[in-house]
């Protein structure tokens, strides 16, 4: 079987640095974008299976990011996991009503975002 | 009967002399006797012991139509009497009998006209009675003489009795206290013994719904009776009846004066009511008039023509003083205490017959409202004290004036309405909210003039005052509510209402106190974001401490190597989060005033030097050149060395961070007027211009690349404003674009 592909998607070097070691380490292929021009670019050119997305990234955020993937046809149906140091509720509401696949806070756990992980690369996966 | 008896026997005298001449006559039986005899003007006759004629007179026979000889031998009684007995009250019988003389009256209707008799007896030698002496003398015109004046007697008595009933009436009313019922109870029983036949007289009246009766009253079919009125109408009667039939006379068997005097009754009755109404009625209005004069509350005192006292009232008396004392003349007679001579004040009106008002005189300590009141026989001269209520009256404006300037000073809104919610009162803040003036405003539905909608829902909110008005309840403070003034700018306010109650505790109004909370909204959002972003900028090192740590647990055959990475990592961001937690409790006791400052004279320049050799590490690994513009002596500042050095250090570290490797750094200070500047600047990104005020806020980051690489709590330069401004100095930043960063601050020298 083919490796699952994921994007992990932040500004903060130690978040990607961290996510990268476990999801090597647990058989999945890393892509690493910084912000969210980067993540866009490098979704549209490797169509990951699975998208991990910080809300606050420079030049244009999380949201931006999703709706722009959602709109093409080829990114549309990615598996996105929201992951988040903003805790609130109007956030959110708003990742659900733009169909964003799960909505994480940080610190997380990484069982449960592996566990998360494992779901959408199965279901979402190509 | 001696001669002096008969000679005062007036009448009688004739007949006795008659009787004597007769004697004398038939003893000598002489002529002369005859024409004498004859002369008499009385009837004479003389009778034997048979009653028969044996002489009779000229003036007899004339009387009779009979000549002499047709009398003579007859018996009297056939003749005059025309019986054939003796006349049973004949004198003559008890001449014979007792041998005397007698005389009679006698009026027999057989002979038509009344007589007065007188026989003497006529004697024999004997002494034996041959014959009587007949003397009869006409007495019709003394009979009715007689009876004329007994009718005039009676009269006369009735007249009396008559009198007697209206004395009676008169000594009744004499008395002024006797009652209308006493006077018509005694009256009732006047009136029989005033009528004819007292024994059988009743009599009653009826006045209005009372019944005055005589003792035993019983009512018959002979009555009289006259109507008692008062001011023409009927409000009673007098009734008086005979019990038995009597003989007809005027007015039945009432006489006339009867009718006339039972008239004057009633009308007396009448008129005494009438008085007797009158004089209540005065009594009445005397004694209306006394209370309304001793009792007025207002010291009255009336005065005569000349100003002296006549009267004074229960107050004036309480008030006391020697004002009240009769006889003393108003106003001279005591040391004047009122600031114009009111004695010639008072006089005045009286001549002048002209009223006069004093509305705020003042003696001694009070103030009081005088009025003279001239009438015909003086003055009345009533004194208000109005001292209290012109006290009140002070104390109330006084009072209005303290309310008033407090409504308008204080810092909330304030609105009042009456109970229909109409606005009644605006104090200048409610004014300035909602943009009507107190004049536009009055009369004004409150809903017009204090325009709410809910913050939320945008729809028009619930007007507190209508709950206030409805239940008279104060309605409590209510949030997300926006107040639209008058010229459409929208403010969030805070309102409450309360009712205005009276001292009977029913509401007469509503007051409603609002405030434009923008500020306290304003506030609550930057609390809100600062605690998000406290939230955000703790979780951020948490995060990579958890992450790390996590790994390392989990996987056993990570290399040492990247082992030693991760404990690194997880160090730096635990002392990233100690320094974040100092400097928020820094910041806290900074803004709480809490943080006490050790302010002493600080040398800038050696803590400068000693900022650049902290941070000499960090200085060397990018390989950055530092120039300097430096002063000749050193410049000191008071203050607290170790916080200047903070800011110092934050401000080089920052320059540093911003600065490519191989880059300068230039730190220039100088004295300026009384001032000491110092400026950093960098060979940085630079930062845009409309930035350059925001990253003084609290965790506000520029959103650029490189900054995402540089760690920051975005409390630092905050920090710095805080610790300047305590030194009464002046932080700032200058950029030119992407040349760079200058950041300078000002202290004062010492």
């Amino acid at each position: 079987m083919r490796k699952k592909k994921i994007l992990i998607v932040d500004d903060d070097t130690n978040i990607t640095l961290s996510i990268s070691f476990v999801l090597k380490k647990e058989g999945y292929t890393v892509i690493v974008a910084v912000d969210g021009e980067e993540a866009i670019k490098k979704a549209k050119e490797e169509l990951p299976h699975l998208i991990v997305l910080d809300i606050m990234l420079p030049k244009i955020n999380g949201f931006e990011v999703h709706k722009h993937l959602k709109a093409n046809a080829q990114t549309s149906e990615i598996y996105t996991i929201m992951l988040t140091a903003k805790e609130n509720e109007k956030d959110k509401s708003l990742a659900e009503d733009l169909g964003v696949s799960a909505y994480m806070t940080k610190p997380f756990n990484i069982e449960t975002l592996l566990s998360e992980i494992k779901k959408g690369a199965e279901d979402g996966g190509k | 009967m001696t001669s002096k008896k008969i000679k005062e026997a007036k009448g009688e005298q004739k007949f006795a002399a008659a009787s004597e001449a007769a004697v004398k006559e038939a003893e000598a039986g002489g002529k002369e006797w005859t024409k004498t005899f004859d002369a008499i003007a009385d009837f004479v006759f003389i009778q034997d012991k048979d009653f028969k004629f044996v002489k009779v007179n000229k003036v007899f026979c004339d009387a009779l139509k009979k000549k002499p000889e047709d009398l003579i031998g007859k018996k009297c009684y056939e003749i005059l009497h025309k019986s054939d007995k003796p006349w049973p009250n004949c004198p003559l019988a008890k001449t014979l009998k007792d041998k005397r003389s007698h005389t009679e009256e006698v009026n027999d209707p057989n002979i038509g006209v009344p007589l007065l008799i007188n026989t003497s007896p006529l004697f024999d030698k004997k002494g034996e009675v041959t014959g009587i002496v007949h003397i009869a003398k006409d007495i019709t015109e003394r009979k009715q003489a007689e009876k004329d004046r007994e009718k005039v007697l009676q009269d006369m008595n009735e007249r009396v009795k008559e009198l007697n009933c209206l004395y009676g009436l008169s000594k009744l009313v004499e008395k002024s206290d006797t009652l209308v019922e006493e006077i018509f109870q005694g009256m009732v029983e006047l009136l029989p013994p005033a009528w004819q036949y007292p024994d059988i007289t009743c009599a009653k009246i009826a006045f209005e719904d009372k019944e005055f009766k005589t003792e035993g009253f019983k009512t018959s079919k002979w009555k009289q009776s006259a109507d008692i009125k008062v001011h023409g109408e009927r409000v009673g009667i007098i009734e008086v009846y005979y019990l038995e039939e009597k003989p007809k006379t005027d007015e039945g068997p009432f006489l006339k004066q009867e009718r006339k005097l039972i008239d004057a009754i009633a009308e007396r009755l009448g008129r005494i009511t009438e008085r007797k109404q009158a004089e209540k009625e005065l009594q009445k209005r005397e004694e209306f008039n006394w209370a309304l004069f001793n009792y007025n509350p207002i010291e009255t005192i009336v005065v005569d023509l000349e100003g002296r006292v006549v009267k004074s009232n229960l107050a004036k008396r309480k008030f006391g003083g020697r004002l009240s004392n009769i006889g003393d003349t108003m106003y001279k007679d005591y040391a004047g205490k009122h600031k114009i001579d009111m004695h010639a004040e008072l006089m005045k009106c009286i001549k002048l017959n002209r009223l006069k008002k004093f509305p705020e005189q003042k003696y001694n300590d009070k103030i009081l409202s005088i009025t003279i009141a001239p009438f015909s026989d003086g003055a009345i001269i009533t004194s208000e004290d109005i001292t209290e209520r012109k006290q009140l009256e002070d104390a109330l404006r006084k009072s209005e004036q303290w309310f008033s300037t407090t409504l308008k000073s204080i810092g909330d809104a304030v609105i009042a309405t009456d109970t229909k919610s109409n606005v009644i009162f605006l104090n200048s803040i409610a004014e300035f909210l909602t943009g009507w003036k107190q004049e536009e405003a009055i009369g004004k539905p409150l809903n017009k003039v204090f325009n709410i909608i809910n913050e939320k829902t945008g729809k028009p909110a619930e007007n507190p005052v209508k709950r206030v008005l409805r239940e008279g309840v104060i309605v409590g403070l209510a949030n997300h509510t926006v107040l639209i003034a008058k010229d459409g700018i929208k403010r969030p306010i805070a309102d409450s209402g309360a009712p205005i109650k009276d001292d009977k505790r029913k509401v007469i109004g509503a007051v409603i106190v609002f405030r434009d909370i923008t500020e306290r909204k304003k506030a609550e959002e930057r609390k809100s974001e600062f605690l998000s972003n406290v939230s955000h900028a703790l979780r951020t090192p948490l995060t990579s401490i958890k992450s790390f740590t996590e790994i390392l647990l989990r996987y056993k055959d990570v290399n040492l190597v990247e082992q030693r990475r991760f404990l690194a990592t997880i160090n730096k961001e635990t002392n990233r989060l100690t320094q974040l937690i100092n400097e928020l409790l820094d910041l806290d006791k900074m803004e709480h005033d809490e943080l006490e400052w050790k302010s002493v004279p600080c040398d800038i320049l050696n803590i400068v030097q000693n900022s650049i050799n902290v941070l000499d590490p960090l200085i060397k690994e990018k390989n950055i050149t530092f120039k300097f513009n430096l002063p000749s002596q050193n410049l000191i500042a008071n203050g607290n060395e170790d916080k200047l050095k903070d800011v110092i250090i934050n401000l080089i570290g920052n320059a540093i961070k911003f600065t490519p490797s191989k880059g300068e750094i230039r730190i220039t200070i100088e004295k300026k007027k009384e001032t000491i500047e110092v400026s950093i600047a960098d060979t940085g990104i630079g930062i845009p211009k409309d930035e350059l005020t925001n990253i003084f806020e609290r965790f506000n980051r520029l959103d650029n690349s490189i900054n995402r690489k540089v760690t920051g709590t975005g409390l630092g330069l905050y920090i710095c404003k805080q610790i300047i401004e305590k030194h009464e100095g002046k932080i700032w930043a200058e950029s030119s674009g992407s040349k760079g960063t200058k950041f300078i601050f000002v202290l004062p020298e010492a």
